[in-house]
């Protein structure tokens, strides 16, 4: 398999324009936005409306800039005939440790867990990520081109998450968002200095985000009176982005306990707060649907058969207007069976449109990423998935994935954007 | 009261007794017998537990009740060819010993009405010890009921990332083979004693198969060798990385049970990671190797037919898929006598499906095992 070379340059570029749009020179705008690509004769599935069943796709710019039936191909357009394939969004990842815990790198398992205290706030998953790490082209043979890396869940607080496009590159090239704070409500009694009971954890995050309250309130008094503010503590600061909302904090819990003292430290501090895991959704829809809290629920397969009770959890809490994402884990779970393990959830209930969305708008929405990623709109990134027929089937493999408006998959070919080799089959 | 708890259990034991005996027909639904023949608009009879007729317009049996399958699909029980099913923790692998070859398993199965296996359509499995000890034990094969069908079914060796990671010593594959050779060795020429040796004689001039859980091309390679060497009846568990020598494997006449595929990559295990595809099965199909599926599984209730069904969307024949969840594995398993197929004599272990069996959508409708009705849905 070669490289795709042409296809990398182009999505660093493009990258590079997007990340800096204000500095990118107008001619160079120009030239790019003659470049139109229309994906025609399409399943089209934009999640954020109904299916059309043979619909037209325009992209200019990295952007998606029309879709629908009676769309106009413009003169000049690059045309793919997707007749015969489904396009979707490109699938949004909420909860990964790809780029730490490295395909056929056993020691790297190590990576993920910063251990030495129980609070590391100021660590940020962006500082750890390996970009070259093979799993990486694996994601993509799935169809995800969003992903949320976090950093293990082994201690109360591992630290900042980062959200990432698999577009290849570096991290620099792949980053897309600050994935906010990761917290565990876990005790394991591995270690001395941490909290030995799942309350002893809820306790110590609390503390510290009344600690940071008080570092915020001490820094405005400072300010208003003209006196030396306190000294600059980064754990202090990164708890109080959680206070402003300005990050998410993803709390992983996989027991209703956990799960509840999720929900408490939601409404004592008002956070912009979701569960990962939450393995005992069915035990607390009410609560959370009233508390508005979204669960990202997994890892699903291999962990979870068909028939366990513990699926009912996310179909409720879909059918009752809470938000339901799904993730895999990696390397927990295999990313690639993500998609499958959606059809699940529709044997015991959810619509297929509301499985389609928890893969896709619903874990971008958890990043308040949904306005730029996540469905296909007008506006909106142009990552999208090429599947052999309609999304959820176990044979409708991925056959084109893009991002950015840029191929970076071939299943055919093999070429794919971070030039690691596909292993047959995939 | 004792008295009245003995006269309900008799009753019990009544009534179940007559429904296991009086004929039941399946009528109206396509049969896929698990040896690639399908019968449209079929009928299928069976009675005291086992299958008595298969065929179409077959006329219902004095007393028989009947289950209407029309627009449904009926196939044999699933066969999970490489499980844990029914071990914890502690019944999976022992820490006492690397090579524990006469251990065997006590399995502790859920209750039929609650087995998340049987509504999903598995009604037998091979249960292996686990890959963490050298040579693991004997595995055994059993009916989700509990009923067993075969004790000593196989020995269980393991080599790679599993048993490197649990054992001290040996630290590294080559290490671990070399104790293997040598260790069969001493069996060839009377150097093991007790309960131990009389198992490896069994693999070595006995016709006890050696299953070998090995998850990379090279690590397949070594086992090959080492069956031509000792002239082991050998099955290959797991083998991830076989479509790369599937040729070597077919050459050797060596069947192969698949999976999982659908895994977790793990802390330690992403090195063979490199190896792991879901067209595996159907590589090694058309490379005329014959294959089962398997889990894996411990206590998750997965279904083996998603197994299929992901080697299926990988370019696997719809027959081929199936065949390998029933005749197949059963011929692998050494137990097509009893089960495997749905045709006069055999065990009347039978799903009926929602729709055509390894697609997206099917789901069971109704399980049966030994004639007993297991699952409604």
């Amino acid at each position: 398999m070669t490289p795709s070379r042409p296809y990398r340059a182009a999505s660093i570029a493009l990258t590079c324009c997007v990340a800096i749009t204000t500095a990118c020179a107008p001619e160079a705008r120009r030239e790019e936005s003659s470049d139109v690509l229309a994906i025609v004769n399409a399943a089209l599935y934009p999640v954020s409306s109904e299916a059309i069943e043979n619909g037209t796709l325009l992209v200019e710019d990295g952007r998606i800039t029309a879709l629908g039936s009676d769309v106009d191909v413009p003169s000049g357009a690059r045309v793919i005939d997707a007749r015969g394939a489904s396009v979707i969004p490109g699938l949004v990842e909420s909860h990964s440790h790809m780029g730490f815990k490295q395909l056929n790198i056993p020691s790297t398992g190590r990576n993920n867990n910063e251990l030495s205290e129980p609070i590391n706030a100021q660590v940020r998953a962006i500082d750890g990520l390996n970009s070259n790490d093979a799993a990486f082209t694996l994601a993509l043979a799935s169809g995800v081109t969003t992903m949320n890396i976090t950093t293990g869940s082994r201690s109360p607080n591992s630290g900042q998450a980062v959200v990432v496009k698999l577009r290849g590159g570096t991290v620099s090239d792949m980053f897309l968002a600050h994935g906010g704070m990761k917290f565990a409500m876990r005790a394991d009694g591995e270690f001395s200095n941490f909290p030995d009971t799942v309350d002893g954890v809820y306790e110590l995050l609390v503390s510290h985000l009344r600690s940071a309250r008080d570092y915020v309130e001490a820094g405005s008094a400072a300010a208003d009176s003209g006196e030396k503010p306190p000294a600059r503590d980064l754990t202090h600061e990164a708890f109080a982005k959680l206070l402003s909302r300005e990050w998410v904090v993803g709390v992983h819990t996989s027991d209703k306990l956990g799960m509840e003292h999720a929900i408490a430290l939601k409404k004592e501090f008002g956070l912009d707060l979701y569960i990962h895991h939450g393995r005992n959704t069915d035990e607390l829809v009410d609560e959370l649907v009233e508390a508005e809290v979204p669960v990202s629920f997994g890892p699903i397969l291999p962990f979870m058969g068909t028939e366990n009770p513990r699926v009912l959890g996310p179909v409720r809490l879909a059918a009752a207007g809470g938000v339901v994402a799904f993730h895999a884990d990696h390397p927990d779970a295999h990313q690639y069976f993500l998609r499958h393990a959606a059809t699940m959830f529709v044997r015991k209930g959810m619509s297929r449109s509301d499985a389609l969305r928890a893969l896709t708008l619903n874990p971008a929405s958890l990043f308040g990423l949904d306005s730029r990623i996540g469905s296909l709109e007008p506006g909106k990134d142009a990552d999208f998935v090429f599947l052999e027929g309609p999304p959820l089937e176990f044979e409708s493999l991925v056959s084109r994935v893009f991002i950015d408006g840029v191929e970076v998959f071939n299943r055919a070919t093999g070429d794919n954007v971070f030039g690691q080799r596909v292993p047959e089959g995939w | 009261m004792l008295r009245l708890i003995a006269v309900l259990a008799s009753v019990m034991v009544v009534s179940q007794a007559r429904a296991q005996d009086a004929p039941v027909v399946i009528r109206g639904g396509t049969i896929l017998t698990g040896d690639g023949t399908v019968i449209e608009g079929g009928d299928l009879v069976f009675s005291g537990g086992k299958i008595d007729a298969v065929g179409t317009d077959i006329p219902a049996p004095p007393g028989a009740s009947e289950i209407d399958a029309s627009g449904q699909f009926v196939t044999p029980g699933y066969i999970d060819a490489y499980s844990h099913i029914g071990l914890d923790g502690r019944q999976r692998w022992t820490r006492e010993s690397l090579m524990a070859p006469s251990r065997r398993l006590s399995l502790s199965l859920p209750p039929t009405a609650e087995s998340e296996w049987l509504r999903a359509g598995t009604t037998t499995v091979y249960v292996s010890p686990g890959a963490e000890n050298l040579v693991g034990g004997l595995g055994t094969i059993v009916k989700l009921t509990g009923a067993p069908l075969e004790e000593d079914a196989a020995l269980s060796m393991s080599y790679g990332e599993t048993a490197l990671r649990t054992f001290a010593a040996p630290t590294t594959r080559q290490g671990m083979v070399g104790i293997v050779r040598q260790t069969l060795v001493n069996a060839q020429e009377d150097g093991i004693a007790g309960e131990d040796g009389r198992v490896f004689a069994q693999i070595l001039f006995e016709s006890l198969p050696t299953r070998m859980h090995v998850n990379t091309p090279d690590d397949i390679l070594t086992a090959l060798r080492l069956a031509v060497e000792f002239d082991l009846e050998l099955i290959l568990d797991a083998a991830a990385g076989a479509h790369v020598v599937a040729g070597d494997i077919a050459s050797a006449g060596v069947p192969v049970v698949v999976g999982p595929t659908i895994v977790g990559l793990g802390d330690g295990g992403p090195y063979e990671g490199f190896a792991h595809t879901p067209a595996n099965a159907a590589i090694l199909a058309e490379s005329g190797v014959a294959i089962a599926f398997g889990t894996g599984d411990a206590g998750r209730g997965r279904a083996v037919a998603m197994e299929a069904l992901v080697a299926k969307a990988h370019g696997l024949s719809a027959n081929d898929a199936l065949v390998a969840l029933t005749a197949g594995a059963a011929t692998i398993l050494g137990v097509s006598d009893r089960i495997g197929t749905l045709a006069p004599g055999k065990d009347a272990d039978i799903v009926v499906w929602s729709e055509e069996p390894v697609t997206t959508w099917a789901e069971t409708r109704v399980v049966i095992v030994d004639g007993e009705t297991v699952f409604t849905r």
